[in-house]
Formats: structure tokens, sequence, C-alpha cells
């Protein structure tokens, strides 16, 4: 399994679809794919940010050995620990606007001294005990990802240095769709307005040493992010590539029907 | 994940309970506490295939051996569990050599046998693994006969010849019955019995399993010889533990 903080560290760009399709075997399937992530969705998807189903899609990406991250559906403290219970090696907070909705990702996410996460030593991620909770807890507050989505207008074009002034954000996730609706431009994320802002927060970012993650919809898309200085994106989504898949596998049928 | 196969070959014993709680929490606590291998009741436990697979999933990625215990002798049944990524297959029931070859064929592909060909489940990663599926799932199935009755034991030399057989799993309550003791599994004749199966079996290059409850019967079957050693149950293991705890509460 890919170490996301290391390659960050160093770096490297780390690269990985959004699984919306609350399966198990599709978590696999992106793994043997040979993505460094999987972004597991419980925010769109049909899937409870609560239970079991979560845990074993968490449970299939150890399987499949690529690292799963965990978007919840909000920033709720509850959803986030779950994620981290379940052996989520980071989680996303959708919808970050403010200092304070920074903050309390951050309260949520970490062990005291450094955050309010309750702790429970028998859960998945502490291997139901076996691991001595004291290192649990320490390596969990070495090793998870931070990651607020940065999505709104309000978000990024004004409170983003507020945002990056709170400890423990670890990379800042650039969200072109929600923007380019807040904005007006009708979801429409490849408008240079919108690259214009990406460029605004890597700058920002880079200033205070965090890393920037974006998405991308597809591989031009995700070249440009990279080439902008991104070092994480989330490049599409299962059920997306899909439906393209099926797409391209009917219109090749015809094709050939025809020819 | 344990190479179980290679340590029966080098004499060494493996241990494994039998798993009937339908949650893959089960075999990840069953690695971390060190145990080499599980076997997923599907005879007995009331665990669907889609939770099956999922406790195959959870074994694989904490490193522990998954073993399917299949309701019954049925080429569907063996060929489903396999699907999962089950690495063994223990079949229960079996009495006769036909039965054996039947179970032997429907565990292996072309040309060991003639398994349902399928390159797009889990084992074979999705079709991630199709060039070399078929190949590697013959190389590292492992077929376990279970031997329950008269007929069984009577038919075993007959039964070893059957070829890709990696070992004999032995129910000792279902032997003390057909040798007439039922239930007394340490009565003389049961257990002279076994060692007559570890030995026959030894001599065709088998290793032989017993369903055992307690660590001294463990320890008392592996110096006759027993390498599959099926150690008690789950949720038996559980409820054990759970009176130990009760008790020392009241005694404290």
């Amino acid at each position: 399994m890919k170490d996301l903080r290391r390659m960050l560290e160093e770096k490297q760009v780390s690269i990985g679809p959004f699984m919306v399709t609350a399966s198990p075997a599709l978590t696999e399937a992106i793994g043997y794919a040979g993505f460094d992530f999987v972004i597991i969705c419980c925010e769109h998807a049909a899937l409870s940010p609560y239970g079991a189903e979560l845990e074993e899609c968490i449970r299939a990406a150890y399987a499949a050995d690529i690292t799963p991250l965990v978007r919840v559906t909000e920033n709720d403290k509850g959803m986030i620990l779950k994620a981290l219970n379940f052996g989520a090696k980071g989680v996303i907070v959708p919808h970050v606007n403010t200092r304070e909705d920074a903050e309390r990702l951050v309260r949520a996410a970490r062990y005291a001294p450094l955050g309010r996460r309750s702790a429970a030593p028998p859960v998945r991620g502490a291997r139901y005990g076996f691991v001595p909770f004291p290192t649990y807890w320490r390596e969990q507050n070495e090793q998870v990802l931070t990651i607020p989505l940065v999505e709104e207008k309000e978000a990024v074009q004004e409170n983003l240095p507020e945002i990056l002034k709170v400890s423990g954000i670890d990379v800042i996730f650039f969200g072109p769709f929600d923007l380019s609706m807040t904005l007006g431009l009708d979801g429409v994320c490849d408008d240079p307005a919108i690259w214009d802002l990406l460029e605004k927060t890597v700058r920002l970012c880079d200033e205070k040493g965090v890393p920037v993650m974006n998405l991308a919809w597809d591989v031009p898309s995700a070249k440009k992010s990279i080439e902008m200085g991104c070092r994480m994106v989330a490049l599409d989504v299962d059920m997306v590539i899909f439906k393209r898949g099926l797409q391209d596998l009917m219109r090749k049928v015809e094709a050939e029907l025809k020819g | 994940m344990k190479d179980l196969r290679t340590m029966w070959k080098e004499g060494v014993a493996t241990f494994g309970p039998f798993v009937q709680l339908p949650w893959p929490g089960i075999p990840e606590i069953l690695a971390h506490a060190g145990w080499d291998y599980f076997i997923i009741d599907l005879e007995h436990g009331p665990i669907d295939i889609e939770t099956a697979e999922n406790m195959v999933r959870a074994g694989e990625a904490a490193g522990i051996t998954p073993i399917v215990r299949v309701l019954r002798s049925t080429p569907y049944l063996i060929a489903q569990a396999l699907n999962t990524g089950a690495i063994g297959i223990h079949v229960p029931h079996i009495s006769t050599k036909e039965e054996a070859e039947e179970a032997a064929t429907s565990a292996r592909f072309h040309p060991l046998g003639e398994r349902g060909v399928c390159p797009f489940v889990r084992a074979a990663k999705y079709s991630a693994d199709k060039a070399s599926y078929y190949q590697r799932a013959n190389a590292e199935t492992m077929l376990i006969l279970a031997i329950e009755g008269v007929e069984g034991i009577k038919n075993l030399e007959k039964i070893l010849t059957v070829r890709g057989v990696d070992a004999i799993f032995v129910g000792p309550y279902d032997l003390s019955q057909s040798l007439g003791v039922p239930g007394q599994v340490k009565h003389s004749i049961v257990i002279d019995k076994i060692r007559e199966i570890c030995e026959i079996s030894r001599k065709a290059g088998v290793a032989v399993g017993l369903f055992v409850e307690t660590t001294e019967d463990a320890k008392f079957w592996v110096e006759q010889g027993i390498r599959y050693c099926c150690l008690d149950v789950d949720a038996a293991i559980f409820y054990k533990a759970a009176k130990t705890y009760m008790e020392s509460l009241k005694t404290h």
C-alpha cells in the first residue's frame, strides 16, 4: 500500500479515482489497475458513512493493496471517527468553507492533545486491540491525512488563507465542480476562471508548504493539474469509467456490425 | 499467507478453527492472533457466499490462509467457493473413490480437472489475472476430503489413489458413531482407527486432519501425526473465553 504522506514529502504525484459503486470488488479492481489510492465516497454514493458496508470497502482496499481514503458525507466527527476506525488512511471532508470548518475537521481526525477524536482500542484500524493503543494513537496522529475540500466561492476566493492557518491540514483538495456552480459557471470545470483559481490556490498553499489535490475528469485535465503543481489527483469516478467502457464497447460493436 | 501444503510435507502441524460467525473481522482477528488458516463453514454456519467472499478477502489481506467447507460435494458449490479466492476446499462426507474423483475434478481446471471456467471472478482478480489464473489456481488450490463414516474408512486406500488430494480430514464424532461408541472420541478403538488412517495416509504422502476442541487434544494428536489440526469453532472459542472471564470475576 502506498504511503501517501511519504509520497507528498518526496514530491511524488499520486493518482486515484472516486469509488461510488459501494462495491468491495470494484475497490479491488481499482487497486489491481494500478492506481495509488481510492477515494471511497460516502458523500454521493449509496454507501452509509457509519457501518459494515464502508468497512468492507476499506478492507477490500487493504486486500488489493491500494491506499483507502474516505470522503465522508459531511463535516461530522462521528463519520470521520468511523472512517478512521475502520482503517481509512485519510479523510476528505466536503464543503469546508471557513477556518472553523477546518478546525472542526482536525479536531475530529486527531486524538488528544492535537484533537478530540474519540478513543477506542478494539477497532479494525487498531487490529481489534492487537496494536497497543498508545502505538496506534501515536501512529494515527502522525499518519492520518486530513483533507478539506475547498469547493465554494467563499472558501477559495476569501477564506483559504485563514483555512491554511489551521495546524494539521495535510492537503488542500480543490473542488472545481462545485466551485464552478457557486461562481455561476454552470459546473464547467474547464473554464479559464477555474484554472486561474487553481493557480492562485496552489500559490497560496505553496507558501504554507501544503500540497494541493485537484479533481480531474480525463487524462489532459490530470496532466494539466500536475503541471500546475498539484501533487494528488482525484481522477474520475468508477461509475463514469464503467459507463465510458460500456459506451466504447457499444460503439465498437455498432461499427463492426455496420462495417 | 501460510503455504499449508509445503508445511504439511515438511511435517509441520498447522492450526485453524472452523468459522461459523458471518463476519470478516473474525479472519482478521485470527490472523493477528497468529493462527495459520481458517475454515469458513458453509456446511453448518449461517454464512452466504457473498459474506464468504468478504471473509476470504479479509483473510487474504490479513495474511491467513482461507479454506471453505462447502455444504456438500457438488461441482458448482466447489467452483463457487473457489471463485471467491479461497485457497483450500474442504469437502464433507466423502465415502467412495468416485465421490473423491468428482470433488478433485471440480476443484481443478484442465488438464487436472473440469472446474467451471470464469476468468472474471475474484479469484482471477476480475480478469486482471487472465494470463496466469488457470495455472496458478491449479498449483495453489488445496483439496481436503472429509471421511466421516465406515464406508469412507473402508475405501480410504482407494480414495487416496485419486490425484490431487492434499489432506484427509477425519471427523472424530462421526467416526466414534460409526465404530459403535458414539461420542466417545477418546475410546481406544477410535484412537486406534485415527492412528490407522494417519498411517495409511502417510504412506500415500497425504496429510491428515482432525477436529479437536482442546489444546491437550491438539498436542496429543499432533504427536500422532495430525498436520491439518482443526482447532475448535469460533463461537465456541468466544463462549469459553467469555465464560472464563465471568468465572474469574466471580472468584475475585
